[in-house]
C-alpha cells in the first residue's frame, strides 16, 4: 500500500531550478491531483518520483523506504507520459500487454489482464493498430491502459485526459478515480483542467514556479485559498486592490476605490493595503451595490456577466434563468456576501508579480 | 576591431539567409522536385552503376570459358563460397560485438567516452592496405603476444577474418550509435517503468527500433568484406576468397575469373542483401519471458562484465590492428626526428604533403557532392517516389560499387573512364564517389525510414517549404545518423586505394603514397610516420567538424 513522501528535493538543469525544495506527501490510497501553469516543474517531480531523473538533492520515500537509489523497473509505478511514448514497433495488445509480459507473467494472465484493460478503455476492437494509425485520444486511452495493466498500486498520469474530447474526459475521469478508488491505489494526477482536478481528487496541489504553493481538498481550496495565486489559478476570480476603511470587532469595511464592501476581519488594522478576492459564483444578485451589464455570454448552464460597477469590472456568474432577462446594457444590483469575500494582505509588490502565472 | 567582426558575421548571415530563401523557392516547385528526382537517377545510373558494371558487361562472354572448365569453375566458386561465408560470418560478429560499444558510447554518461567514441574512427582513416600489413604484423609475423606465449597464426583463413572484422566493425559502430542517439530514450524509460529491466527493455523495444540501422550496418559491412582486396591478398597466405583468387588471375594475366567471380558475387550478394532487408523487417524477435536470466543479465556486475567486453574486444582486436604497424615502429621513428623532417617537407614529405592536400580535397568533393545526389535517391527509395518496385530495385543496385571486387572495379573503372581524357584528378573523384555512394545512401535510406511521414507533414502544414522542412526537421531529428554517414563517406575517400590505383597512376593520393612506402623496405619507417600524422590529422579534422555539426544544431545553417 503505497504512501508518497517527497522530502525537499531540488532539481537544477544546469543553472535552471525546476524543483525548489518542494515537500509532498500522499496518503496511501489518496487520489492527489497537481495543477499548476505550464513549466512549473509537474512532469519533473512525476520523473523524480519515478526514478526517471536522479541526481537532484532531497529525497524520495514510498510506504516509508527510501527510493532514491531504487531501479525505476522495480518502484511499481504506473506512469503514463505526457508524450503518451506508445512503442512504435507494437500494436495496442502489444503495449498493453507490455508490463505482464516483461515480468514473466502466466500467458492466460497477461491475456485476462490485457483484455480487461482495453475493454475498460473501449479499445478492444483495436488490439492489432499500431500507434502511428490510432488517433491522439486513443493514444492517450492505450497510454493509460498499459499503466493500469501493470498492476502498479502508484499511479503517476501526466495529464492521461488532456487528448480526450470532453464527453469521454469526464466520462474517463470518474472511470479513473473508480478504480483508483476500488483497487486501492494511491495516484497523482498532473493536469491543467481544474475542473477535472477539482471533480476528480482528494486533493489538489497546486504548484507555481518550482514551488508548491499550497494543498487542500477541492473545496477549501475553492472557497477558502490560502494564497492569491491559488484563488487566482484555480477558477476564475475578482480580484481588486484595496484598503482597510474601517477594522471593527468581527467584520471590516474595505474601501475598493470608491466601491466600500464589508468583509469578516481576520486580524486586520484600520489603514492596512489589502486584496480582495470574490469567485464570481458566489456574488448574488439584488443588494445594494449598483451597476451596469457591459457584457453577457452564455457558460453551459451559467451566465456570465461583466458589470461595470463605479468604475470597476466585476465578473459575475449566475444560473441561466436567474438573469434571463438581464441584457447587455441593463442596470444590475448584487451583493458581495461577506462570508464569500476574501480578505489577503498585500503582499507589498505589485499584485501582478503576486500572481503571474510564470 | 569588434564592430569590423559583427559587421562580417552579419553579412554573412544576410547571404545564407538569401540563399536559404533561394533554395525555398525553388523547392517549392514540383519541376525542380522532379528534376532532383531524376538528375539523382541519372547520375546514379551514368557515375556509380555503370562504370562499376562495364568491364564485366564488356567481356561478359568469357564466362562461358570458365562455365566449361570443371577446375576453374571448381575453384571459382570455392572463392565464392569462402567469400560469402566470411562476409556472413564477419558481419554477424560486427554487429555482435559493435553493438555493446555503441550502446556504452549512446547511452552512458562518462567523459571519456567521447574519447573512445572518436577512437573510433581511428580504423576508418587508416588505408586499408596499411590495415592489413599492420595486421599481419600484429597476428603473425611480428607479434608482441609472444611474451605470454602466443606465437602468431600463418596467414590463413583466421588472419582474413580477424582483419575484416577490423575494418568492418567502425562502420558498424558508427552506424549504430548514430541511430541510438537518435532514438528518443523515453520508450526505454516508459519499458522501464512498467517493470522491464535493462536487458529486457532492449530487446523488446530499443533493438526493434534499432533495426533498420542494424541492417544497414549489416548490409554495408557484409558488402565491404566481399569486396576488400589489397589488404585480404597481404593477410591470405595460400587461401583464396574471391577478391583474391580474380587478383591472383589478373596478375597472371587470366580474365574470365574476374568476369566470372564478380558477376556471381554481385547477383549472390544482391539476393542475400534484398533478402535481409525483406526478412530483416519482418523478423520480429519473440517476446519469450525468461525473466530471471534477463533479470540477471541486467545486474550491475553482469553489464559491468559486458562492456569491458565490449571495450577489450574493440582495444585489442580492432584499435590495436590499426595502430600497431605505428606502436611496432615507434622507437626507430623516435630516432628519425619525425617532427623535424615533416614539418620542413624534407625528401619524401614533400610528396607526402601534397599527397594529404590531394586527399583531403578529393575526400571533401566526394562528400558533397555524395550528400547531393544520395538525399534525393533515398528519398525516391523510401518514400517510394517511382513506386515501389522500382525503389526496391534501385535501392538493390545502390550497393553495387561496393559488392564488386575491388579489383574488379578498378579494372570497370579504368576500361569506362580511361579513353575519356579527363584529368586524373577527375578521374579519382568519379573512382572515389563510385566507392563511398553506397555508404552516403545506406544511412541516408535508414534515416529516412525512421522518420515518421506525419512529421514532415507537419512541417509542411506550417507552411516549410520542402528545403526547409528537410534543413529544419528531417535533419535535426537524425542528425547523428546523418553525421555518421557524412564521417563513413569522408574517411573510406581518405583510405581508400584499389580503385585510386586503378583510374590514374599519376594522382597520388595519401593512401596511395603509404601502401607505395609500405611495399617498399626502405620506406617501412616513413610508411609509419606517415600513417600516424595521417590518423592525428584526420582525427583533429574529424573533432571539428563533429564540433561545428553538433553545436550548429546538425542543420549546418
Ligand atoms: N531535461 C531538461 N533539461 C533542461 N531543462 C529542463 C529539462 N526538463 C525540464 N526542464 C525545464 O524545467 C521546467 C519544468 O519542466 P516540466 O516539464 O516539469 O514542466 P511542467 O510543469 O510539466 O509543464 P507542462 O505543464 O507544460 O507540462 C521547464 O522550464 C523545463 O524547460
Ligand atoms: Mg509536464
Amino acid at each position: 500500500m503505497p504512501s508518497v513522501k517527497v522530502e525537499n528535493v531540488t532539481k537544477k538543469f544546469g543553472g535552471f531550478t525546476a524543483l525548489d525544495k518542494v515537500n509532498i506527501n500522499v496518503d496511501d490510497g489518496e487520489y492527489v491531483s497537481i495543477i499548476g501553469p505550464s513549466g512549473c516543474g509537474k512532469t519533473t517531480l512525476l520523473r523524480i518520483i519515478a526514478g526517471i531523473i536522479g541526481d537532484y538533492e532531497g529525497h524520495v520515500y514510498v510506504d516509508g523506504r527510501l527510493f532514491d537509489d531504487k531501479p525505476l523497473e522495480e518502484r511499481g509505478i504506473g506512469y503514463v507520459f505526457q508524450n503518451i511514448a506508445l512503442f512504435p514497433n507494437m500494436d495496442v495488445g502489444g503495449n498493453v500487454s507490455y508490463s505482464p509480459r516483461a515480468k514473466g507473467l502466466d500467458n492466460s494472465v497477461v491475456r485476462t489482464t490485457t483484455m480487461e484493460m482495453l475493454e475498460l478503455m473501449k479499445l478492444r476492437e483495436r488490439y492489432h493498430d499500431f500507434p502511428r494509425s490510432l488517433s491522439g485520444g486513443m493514444q492517450q486511452k492505450t497510454a493509460l491502459a498499459r499503466a493500469l495493466a501493470s498492476s502498479a498500486r502508484l499511479l503517476l498520469l501526466d495529464e492521461p485526459l488532456s487528448l480526450l474530447d470532453l464527453k469521454v474526459r469526464t466520462e474517463l475521469r470518474y472511470e479513473l478515480r473508480r478504480i483508483v478508488k476500488d483497487l486501492g491505489l494511491t495516484a497523482i494526477h498532473v493536469t491543467h483542467d481544474q475542473e477535472e482536478a477539482m471533480a476528480i481528487s482528494d486533493r489538489i496541489i497546486v504548484m507555481r514556479r518550482a514551488q508548491i504553493v499550497e494543498d487542500g481538498t477541492p473545496v477549501d481550496l475553492y472557497l477558502h485559498p490560502k494564497k492569491i495565486f491559488t484563488g487566482y489559478f484555480l477558477g476564475e476570480s475578482n480580484i481588486f486592490e484595496g484598503s482597510v476603511a474601517q477594522a471593527d470587532e468581527g467584520t471590516a469595511l474595505i474601501d475598493l476605490g470608491g466601491l466600500v464592501i464589508t468583509a469578516r476581519n481576520t486580524g486586520f488594522q484600520t489603514g492596512e493595503k489589502v486584496i480582495v478576492m470574490v469567485r464570481p459564483e458566489l456574488i448574488e444578485i439584488g443588494g445594494n451595490i449598483s451597476g451596469r451589464v457591459l457584457k453577457k455570454t452564455l457558460e453551459g448552464l451559467f451566465s456570465r456577466l461583466i458589470l461595470d460597477v463605479k468604475g470597476m469590472r466585476i465578473v459575475v456568474k449566475q444560473p441561466y434563468s436567474t438573469v434571463a432577462e438581464l441584457g447587455e446594457g441593463s442596470s444590475v444590483s448584487i451583493r458581495l456576501p461577506e462570508e464569500h469575500v476574501l480578505v489577503y494582505k498585500h503582499p507589498g509588490r505589485d499584485l501582478y508579480s503576486e500572481i503571474s502565472l510564470y | 576591431m569588434p564592430a569590423v567582426e559583427t559587421g562580417k558575421t552579419s553579412r554573412f548571415r544576410e547571404m545564407r539567409r538569401s540563399i536559404i530563401a533561394r533554395l525555398d523557392k525553388l523547392s517549392e516547385k514540383k519541376t525542380i522536385a522532379y528534376s532532383l528526382y531524376l538528375s539523382s537517377i541519372i547520375f546514379f545510373l551514368g557515375i556509380i552503376l555503370l562504370p562499376s558494371l562495364l568491364g564485366i558487361l564488356l567481356k561478359f562472354d568469357t564466362v562461358m570459358n570458365i562455365v566449361s572448365d570443371p577446375e576453374l569453375l571448381h575453384r571459382s566458386l570455392t572463392a565464392v563460397f569462402s567469400s560469402i561465408i566470411i562476409a556472413g560470418i564477419v558481419s554477424a560478429l560486427d554487429v555482435a560485438a559493435g553493438l555493446p560499444l555503441a550502446w556504452i558510447i549512446a547511452r552512458k554518461k562518462y567523459r571519456w567516452l567521447s574519447i573512445v567514441d572518436s577512437l573510433v574512427d581511428f580504423p576508418l582513416i587508416v588505408p586499408t592496405v596499411i590495415l592489413g600489413y599492420s595486421t599481419l604484423l600484429l597476428w603473425s609475423e611480428e607479434t608482441p603476444f609472444s611474451i605470454i606465449g602466443f606465437n602468431g597464426i600463418s596467414p590463413g583463413l583466421i588472419t582474413v577474418l580477424l582483419l575484416h572484422f577490423a575494418f568492418s566493425y567502425p562502420v558498424v559502430v558508427r552506424i549504430l550509435v548514430g541511430k541510438l542517439m537518435d532514438i528518443e530514450a523515453t520508450y526505454e524509460v516508459a519499458a522501464r517503468t512498467l517493470g522491464a529491466c535493462p536487458f529486457t527493455t532492449a530487446r523488446t523495444v530499443t533493438i526493434p527500433m534499432l533495426k533498420s540501422g542494424i541492417i544497414t550496418s549489416l548490409i554495408l559491412s557484409f558488402a565491404r568484406s566481399l569486396s576488400e582486396t589489397g589488404a585480404t591478398i597481404m593477410v591470405a597466405g595460400s587461401f583464396e576468397n574471391g577478391p583474391v583468387f580474380i587478383k591472383k588471375s589478373i596478375d597472371a594475366g587470366m580474365v574470365p575469373p574476374m568476369v566470372f567471380v564478380s558477376l556471381v558475387l554481385i547477383v549472390l550478394s544482391i539476393l542475400i542483401l534484398a533478402g535481409l532487408r525483406l526478412f530483416g523487417f519482418k523478423l520480429r524477435i519473440p517476446f519469450r519471458k525468461s525473466h530471471r536470466i534477463e533479470a540477471a543479465l541486467s545486474s550491475e556486475g553482469v553489464t559491468r562484465i559486458r562492456d569491458l567486453f565490449a571495450i577489450i574486444i574493440f582495444l585489442f582486436l580492432v584499435l590495436l590492428p590499426a595502430c600497431y604497424m605505428v606502436l611496432a615502429r615507434i622507437n626507430s621513428m623516435l630516432s628519425y626526428d619525425l617532427l623535424g623532417k615533416i614539418f620542413t617537407l624534407q625528401g619524401p614529405w614533400s610528396t607526402y604533403g601534397v599527397s594529404v592536400l590531394n586527399s583531403y580535397v578529393i575526400a571533401l568533393l566526394t562528400t558533397l557532392i555524395n550528400v547531393m545526389f544520395s538525399l534525393p535517391m533515398a528519398t525516391i527509395i523510401v518514400r517510394r517516389k517511382l513506386g515501389g518496385f522500382v525503389s526496391r530495385i534501385l535501392e538493390a543496385l545502390s550497393n553495387t560499387s561496393i559488392i564488386m571486387p575491388s579489383v574488379a572495379l578498378g579494372v570497370s573503372l579504368s576500361l569506362f573512364w580511361g579513353t575519356s581524357g579527363a584529368s586524373d584528378f577527375i578521374l579519382v573523384l568519379l573512382a572515389h564517389l563510385c566507392i563511398t555512394y553506397p555508404y552516403m545512401v545506406a544511412t541516408t535510406v535508414s534515416v529516412l525510414e525512421d522518420i515518421p511521414v506525419e512529421l514532415e507533414e507537419a512541417g509542411r502544414t506550417l507552411g516549410g517549404t520542402p528545403f526547409t522542412v528537410f534543413r529544419s526537421i528531417v535533419l535535426p531529428v537524425a542528425k547523428y545518423s546523418f553525421l555518421s554517414g557524412v564521417i563513413l563517406t569522408f574517411t573510406r575517400s581518405v583510405n581508400e586505394t584499389g580503385a585510386t590505383l586503378a583510374v590514374s597512376k599519376t594522382f597520388k593520393t595519401v593512401s596511395v603514397l603509404l601502401v607505395e612506402w609500405v611495399k617498399s623496405p626502405g620506406m617501412r619507417i616513413e610508411a609509419g610516420a606517415g600513417t600516424m600524422m595521417l590518423m592525428f590529422l584526420s582525427i583533429v579534422l574529424l573533432l571539428i567538424f563533429r564540433y561545428i555539426y553538433t553545436k550548429g544544431g546538425g542543420a549546418l545553417a
